[in-house]
């Protein structure tokens, strides 16, 4: 067959010359088709997307992992390093002291037991959520708000600490903040995930890390059980745009650091746990999404299958006649899936740009490019181009399986009235279909009810019918 | 109205089988049977022929009395219900078109999307042929039969006589050994009717290739050497020489 290629050029030519408005109007149900599955590809992606970025930047700290006392601080920076993209880390040390005691307008304060953190000079920086300043400086000895109110001190006053085994010492305050993070910065690291929440301290005081280290030290050699260091870590943001996906990256870094500092530590996993409640999230928008849009589709489809059945007529007479000129079924389908091609490549490029111009107009701050658009765009090109092939390769093929040419020919204009028009489906689906609309439009495309003094709410699932 | 011209030779490639003197249509009690709303309508009965290298029949008869089946059948372009149809000098079915049997039917069937120099092209291209060599073939035969002017047309631009000129035309490009025409006349008045067979007789001359043209017209059997009669699918005449 090395010749093939002249007659399909030849019907390629005769195709575009002059059925170029049949093809064109195919194209365009194709179009719908692939627009309805990229816009709503998109979507998909875009939320996924949008909620994993939302998720994860509201976490002031990802990682807390805190080191088991005498464990060499160094090689647990190292190993953490090595078993994820670091974007920063940050040392924090914990003390537990005994009480807190200030003197002002000739009383004294003192307070229960509380913490006293010790901070590196660029922590405020890095973890900037960790803080909210509220008077004062960042530089120096800080004090929580609440704090603060018990000891009825502000900046300038002197706070006495009262530590574990040692004696007290006095400190300077330079400033008083907020903790608004205090949940998770003073968290039980490493107690099982069902285990209660644990109530941060009343009492806090924030120190400089030297100024700490110089305090705390010694009580860290009489009684270590007081005294912990965490490592307060912030990744890079190279996590997959899917929040399962997202999940299972930061999972196994996670896995894998505990496997290098076995031992000498454990780790809290703040991002984990954030993107474990994001991903069901993402996953009910996406079966909602899905379970919106795919009737759109369908009815898409079957509307390209419908404008491609208009032509059947014509096609049925065309291979017969190209049968009678003798052309194989080997050719005939080959010709037909050309047709097909020419159909899905129009329909296909024209409905990308129509489901991307779509969700520009919709969503103007929309990402396209990340994987899942790309595979959500891929796939919906593929779905078109199978889709035309079928329209046009389907009908070629069940006339080709006839037994004569003679039969084909005759059988064009001599086809009795199908079953769906005499039974007047058509009619009788358009009917409901307005019943429905109208049913919906009266509840006001309300999904969700919740009738004013009924403690229940309900979902009307008819409203799903409608689309 | 010019003197006919016969087409010039364009031979397709590896279209004349060995057997030279074997009939080149064998048909023993062909019947062909309808079924069309329940009931049986029987279009060839009991069709008993054969047809020979060099044959020029015509097949008369009324409307709805059998012919067009019956060309049909020794087309290959439908199958017998009953009866034994073979094509000894031409091969098996799958080869009889389009290098061994040229059809003409009664309507032009043109393809619609190709134009009228294509359409002729198309069997040469279908058998093989160089597409620039099928496409200076059909040229030229157009050429040869005034039809140059319609090469670039497309078939909705031509009359019914032009249609079916070309689609004649078509049947003859790549000379076969057996030409079936149905009604190849029955759109055209006398005088163009008689220039067509003319040209039909023409281009074969006193060549091997045989011709069997269904027809309502006396004046177009009477120039043909034989002449079978169908009434009601039954075969009458001098059918097996």
């Amino acid at each position: 067959m090395t010749r093939q290629p002249s007659v399909v050029l030849l019907w390629l030519k005769g195709l575009i010359s002059h059925r170029s408005g049949r093809l064109l109007t195919a194209a365009l149900g194709v179009a719908l088709t692939v627009g309805i599955l990229v816009s709503l590809g998109v979507f998909i992606a875009n939320s996924a997307a949008a909620m994993t970025a939302r998720a994860t930047e509201a976490i002031p700290v990802d990682w807390q992992v805190q080191l088991v006392p005498g464990t060499a601080v160094g090689s647990a920076v190292d190993a953490t390093r090595q078993a994820a993209p670091v974007d920063a880390l940050e040392q924090v040390g914990y003390a537990d002291v005994s009480g807190l005691t200030a003197s002002s307008g000739g009383t004294a304060q003192t307070t229960g037991a509380g913490k006293a953190v010790g901070l590196s000079p660029a922590y405020h920086s890095v973890f900037p959520a960790e803080f909210r300043p509220l008077v004062g400086s960042l530089d120096g000895v800080l004090v929580a708000q609440q704090t603060a109110a018990n000891l009825h001190v502000t900046t300038g006053d002197t706070v006495t600490i009262q530590r574990v085994g040692l004696p007290p010492v006095d400190v300077k305050v330079s400033g008083v903040v907020d903790l608004p993070n205090a949940d998770s910065f003073f968290q039980a690291v490493g107690v099982p995930a069902n285990a209660a929440p644990q109530a941060p301290p009343d009492n806090v005081l924030l120190l400089p890390m030297d100024q700490w280290h110089a305090l705390f030290d010694p009580q860290a050699a009489d009684r270590p059980d007081t005294v912990r260091i965490q490592l307060h870590v912030r990744l890079r943001r190279e996590l997959p745009a899917d929040p399962g996906a997202a999940f299972i990256l930061v999972q196994r870094w996670t896995r894998n650091l505990e496997v290098r500092i076995s031992g000498s530590g454990v780790v809290g996993d703040n991002l984990a746990a954030r993107l474990d409640g994001v991903r069901s999230d993402a996953l009910y928008a996406r079966v909602l999404l899905l379970f919106l849009g795919l009737p759109g589709v369908l009815l898409a489809a079957i509307l390209t299958l419908a404008i491609a059945a208009t032509g059947a007529d014509r096609r049925r007479q065309e291979q017969a006649l190209l049968r009678v000129r003798g052309a194989g079924t080997a050719q005939i389908l080959r010709l037909a899936a050309l047709e097909g091609v020419i159909m899905g490549a129009a329909g296909v490029t024209l409905g990308i740009g129509l489901g991307l111009a779509a969700v520009r107009l919709a969503a103007p701050r929309s990402g396209v490019g990340s994987g899942p658009m790309v595979l959500w765009v891929g796939g919906a090109a593929l779905a078109g181009l199978l889709l035309s092939l079928m329209a046009a390769l389907w009908p070629a093929w069940v006339q080709a399986r006839q037994t004569s040419v003679a039969a084909a020919r005759q059988a064009v204009g001599r086809e009795s009235t199908p079953l769906w028009q005499r039974l007047y489906l058509d009619v009788v689906l358009l009917a409901v279909a307005a019943a429905l609309f109208w049913r919906t439009a009266g509840i006001g495309y309300e999904l969700v009810l919740a009738p004013e003094g009924v403690a229940q709410v309900s979902v009307a699932y008819e409203a799903f019918i409608a689309p | 109205m010019r003197e006919p011209r016969g087409l010039s030779s364009f031979q397709a490639p590896g279209c004349r089988p060995a057997n030279e003197a074997a009939p080149l249509v064998l048909a023993q009690s062909l019947r062909r049977v309808f079924h069309q709303g329940g009931a049986d309508i029987v279009a060839v009965s009991d069709a008993s022929c054969t047809i020979q290298p060099g044959d020029r029949i015509a097949i008369t008869g009324p409307s709805g009395s059998g012919k067009s089946t019956l060309l049909h059948l020794f087309a290959g372009l439908d199958q017998p219900s009953a009866g034994a149809l073979s094509w000894p000098a031409l091969g098996p079915r799958e080869s009889l078109r389009p290098t061994q049997i040229g059809v003409s039917l009664q309507m032009p069937g043109l393809l619609p999307s190709l134009t009228v120099a294509e359409n002729v092209a198309l069997p040469l291209l279908l058998s093989q042929a160089a597409p620039e060599q099928a496409r200076a073939a059909a040229r030229r035969i157009l050429a040869e039969q005034d039809l140059a002017a319609l090469a670039d047309k497309l078939p909705e631009e031509l009359s019914g006589g032009q249609a079916q000129r070309v689609s004649l035309i078509r049947a003859l490009v790549v000379r076969p050994r057996l030409i079936l025409a149905d009604e190849p006349t029955g759109q055209l008045d006398h005088p163009t009717a008689q220039h067509m067979l003319d040209l039909l007789l023409a281009t074969l001359g006193g060549s091997a290739s045989a011709l069997v043209i269904a027809t309502h017209d006396p004046s177009i059997a009477e120039r043909l050497d034989r002449v079978w009669n169908m009434h009601q699918g039954a075969l009458t005449g001098n059918t097996n020489p």
